[in-house]
């Protein structure tokens, strides 16, 4: 997949005070040079005027320039706001499309392609009656070696969650046998295995907690 | 399931609320035989000390003890358990004062040198914390 | 609000107190030079006039009346360095006089006599700490989940953060109690710190049903269900079984520990100066001290099934259901990806969150959605106890929210 970073373009004022600190720090590798104290006089550039307030216009507009960082959590989202709440409307007026162009926090107009999703959406079906459901049990009952969870999912066309759930508590003997052979597996780790894995459950955790 | 929550203690910001001054003890020794301490004994005997050290800091305890045969001393004993001590000896009492003042009005962390280090704070940063997939750079 | 009128109910706690079986002792005092410490401007004197005997100074106690004592005598207050220092530090309103700074700092393990020990003290500052804790948290966050409430509630008031605050006053424990030893200390008879279970991660306020002791009859032990919500009725303000609280009659020969007696001390500050200056007056103090600690609320949650509760939220509001979508990626092939997801419902973003694989970013943008739901907090939130005062702008109604998410 491609990245969807927008490219910097070639001539904004970036890329030239990149181009600029680069030809400034090429010339300053050179030998005979102790400290770094003539680099940094080097690299004491004039800034790009565009970075300069600009000389034509009347400096009483507002810069808007939202942070490039990850969103606030305390900054409510504005649907989660309450009916009555006053910053529903700042934030509706925040959002127009001159303003919102390239914020990470604001929402998108209705113009703006949505970004692409991590999982494609799908609807649930529900297509499965009482009928199915015991067979399922059925099958799973008889030959639970055959008849995994994922099987059963892709024969009814439906997920292994579901499947988890309809034969929950069936085939108890398949499931004290997988645990004998997870608990056999895991007594053949060395520590540097054990403990990889226990940092990773550790960091897990840490998933459902920072934000 | 419902949500679960981490038990926590909330710290303290001494200031912000209440200033807590951090020096809770200080103690003046003095010898009665020695030269060094003349500076001292002429303090603890004039009215210097109540007037411009005693009354100024009423939430520090002050003791004062001879020490004989020795330099007359401060020494402060501060909230987070360090203590630190200065030798007066041969100072002059408005001198001493000044010493007196330097231990009361410390935090009694270990001295450290604060210049080229990062900046810490405990709040926030308002613009968060720069993120290179997060926006980009603005003409304004 | 209507306010209790004080006189009524806190006779006992403020009424002249003796002790009777020292009475006769105390008439054959006689008065000799005071050698305790003094306070500072005290001891100056002291040194400057030594032989001048004023009748304001105390009376001198034998000293083997003062071992028979088992706390500090009250005239020993008034010429503490120690206390009077530690009055000046905290800064407590001069109608709080010493002595009873003195007694708060006696714990009920020392002194087992209710008139000279803190416990009426405490029992009334803890109720004032929790009134206070808890108006300030649910006006602040009116839609924090029970569990979270608990959490913060502990993290501003519980037993662990009160003996923080003892020991950032400057507070030190005595030895053992005794008549002899300087009232500026804490007194109590002390038991070693309570074993701490070894765990993997943070201690979390449970939400799992357990076994408990009937309310009515202590003997009884009946499995409850122990549901969050049966909390606010049956357990103390920090989502415990309140027999672990103050209210349990602990056995005073045995001694208590530290962490418990500096709690019950803290308690004690707070009842005495709510008792002798008054509900402005503790109002300030409580703002002063605990209100201006930091707590970051968000560092408290610790979500099970984040995605499938977002997606319940989602459902109960009438929202659209949550999308994950990838906002930005780089090296998705590479050893180190890092992906941003935001979670949307429909055009509107929850929230956002960065991980080094797709189940991460997802996950933890699903919790950074949750929590700014948990996290509202109204622009113009105003705590009840603000208008009980005379001149107080008048009561509006705050926001109250159906409470948290149940999957």
């Amino acid at each position: 997949m491609n990245s969807l970073l927008p490219a910097p373009a070639m001539n904004s004022a970036s890329s030239r005070f990149y181009k600029l600190c680069a030809t400034v720090l090429n010339t300053a590798s050179k030998r005979h040079q102790s400290t770094y104290r003539r680099t940094r006089k080097r690299l004491n550039i004039k800034p790009d005027p565009a970075f300069l307030p600009s000389k034509t216009e009347a400096h009483d507009h507002i810069i808007y320039n939202p942070p490039p960082s990850m969103p606030n959590i305390y900054h409510t989202p504005t649907i989660f706001l309450p009916k009555d709440d006053k910053r529903r409307l700042l934030q509706q007026q925040q959002s127009q499309p001159q303003l919102a162009a390239g914020t990470s926090t604001g929402v998108s107009s209705n113009k703006a392609k949505m970004p692409p999703p991590v999982r494609q959406p799908y609807t649930k079906k529900y297509h499965l009656k009482e009928g199915d459901l015991e067979e399922m049990r059925r099958l799973r009952t008889e030959d639970p070696d055959t008849w995994s969870a994922n099987k059963l999912a892709k024969k009814f066309d439906c997920s292994v969650l579901f499947v988890s759930i309809a034969t929950d508590g069936i085939a108890t003997r398949k499931k004290l046998q997988q645990e004998l052979v997870t608990e056999v597996v895991k007594s053949n780790w060395g520590t540097k295995r054990r403990l990889a894995r226990e940092d990773r459950a550790i960091r897990r955790e840490k998933w459902y907690s920072d934000a | 399931m419902p949500v679960q929550a981490i038990k926590s203690v909330a710290t303290s910001r001494n200031g912000v609320g209440a200033f807590i001054l951090q020096c809770r003890r200080l103690d003046f020794h003095y010898c009665d035989w020695a030269g060094s301490s003349r500076g001292m004994n002429k303090l603890l005997t004039s009215s210097l000390l109540p007037q411009q050290v005693t009354t100024k800091y009423p939430a520090t305890e002050f003791r004062i003890s001879s020490r004989p045969n020795k330099h007359p001393i401060l020494k402060a004993y501060y909230i987070n358990g360090n203590t630190k001590a200065i030798c007066v000896r041969n100072l002059e009492p408005a001198q001493i004062i000044q010493k007196a003042e330097l231990l009361l009005q410390n935090s009694g962390i270990k001295n450290k040198k604060i210049r080229g280090k990062n900046v810490v704070s405990q709040n926030e940063s308002v613009r968060g914390i720069w993120s290179p997939l997060h926006g980009g750079l603005k003409n304004v | 609000m209507k306010a209790v009128r004080l006189l009524r109910w806190s006779g006992s706690v403020l009424s002249p107190r003796t002790r009777p079986e020292f009475f006769p002792i105390r008439q054959s005092i006689h008065l000799i030079q005071c050698r305790t410490q003094a306070t500072a401007a005290a001891t100056i004197d002291h040194i400057e006039e030594a032989s001048d005997l004023s009748p304001s100074q105390p009376a001198y106690i034998p000293e083997d009346v003062l071992t028979r004592l088992p706390s500090p005598p009250i005239e020993a207050s008034r010429t503490s360095a120690k206390l009077a220092a530690l009055h000046a530090r905290l800064s407590l309103p001069s109608r709080l006089p010493i002595e009873t700074l003195a007694r708060t700092l006696v714990d009920q393990t020392a002194d087992h006599n209710p008139k000279f020990n803190n416990s009426s003290f405490s029992v009334l500052g803890n109720d004032l700490l929790a009134y206070y804790t808890s108006e300030y948290i649910i006006c602040q966050y009116p839609r924090l989940p029970l569990a979270v409430v608990f959490a913060a509630m502990y993290a501003y008031c519980g037993p662990k953060a009160l003996a923080t605050i003892t020991r950032e006053w400057g507070v030190q424990p005595a030895a053992a109690p005794g008549g002899e030893v300087d009232p500026g200390f804490l007194q109590f008879m002390r038991l070693p710190p309570e074993p701490q279970p070894e765990r993997l991660g943070p201690e979390l306020v449970s939400t799992q049903s357990a076994m408990v002791a009937s309310p009515n009859n202590p003997n009884i032990v009946e499995k409850r269900r122990r549901s969050i919500s049966n909390r606010t009725v049956y357990d103390d303000e920090f989502g415990e079984p309140k027999s672990s609280g103050i209210e349990q009659s602990i056995d005073l020969s045995q001694g208590v520990t530290m962490e418990k007696a500096s709690a019950n001390f803290v308690r004690a500050v707070i009842g005495a100066v709510y008792l002798h200056a008054g509900r402005a007056a503790s109002k300030q103090f409580y703002k002063d001290h605990f209100m201006s600690r930091q707590l970051n609320m968000a560092s408290l949650f610790q979500f099970r099934t984040p995605t499938k509760d977002l997606s319940k939220l989602c459902a109960r509001e009438g929202f659209q259901p949550p999308i994950a979508r990838i906002l930005s990626e780089t090296g998705r092939l590479s050893r180190h990806p890092v992906f941003v997801v935001g979670v949307f419902s429909g055009k509107e973003k929850l929230g956002e969150g960065a991980g080094s694989s797709l189940d991460e970013a997802r996950t933890r943008a699903a919790v950074a959605a949750l929590k700014s739901w948990y996290l509202y907090s109204p622009l113009d939130w105003k705590l009840p106890s603000d208008t009980e005062e005379a001149n107080a702008k008048q009561w509006v109604p705050q926001m109250v929210d159906q409470g948290d998410v149940v999957v």
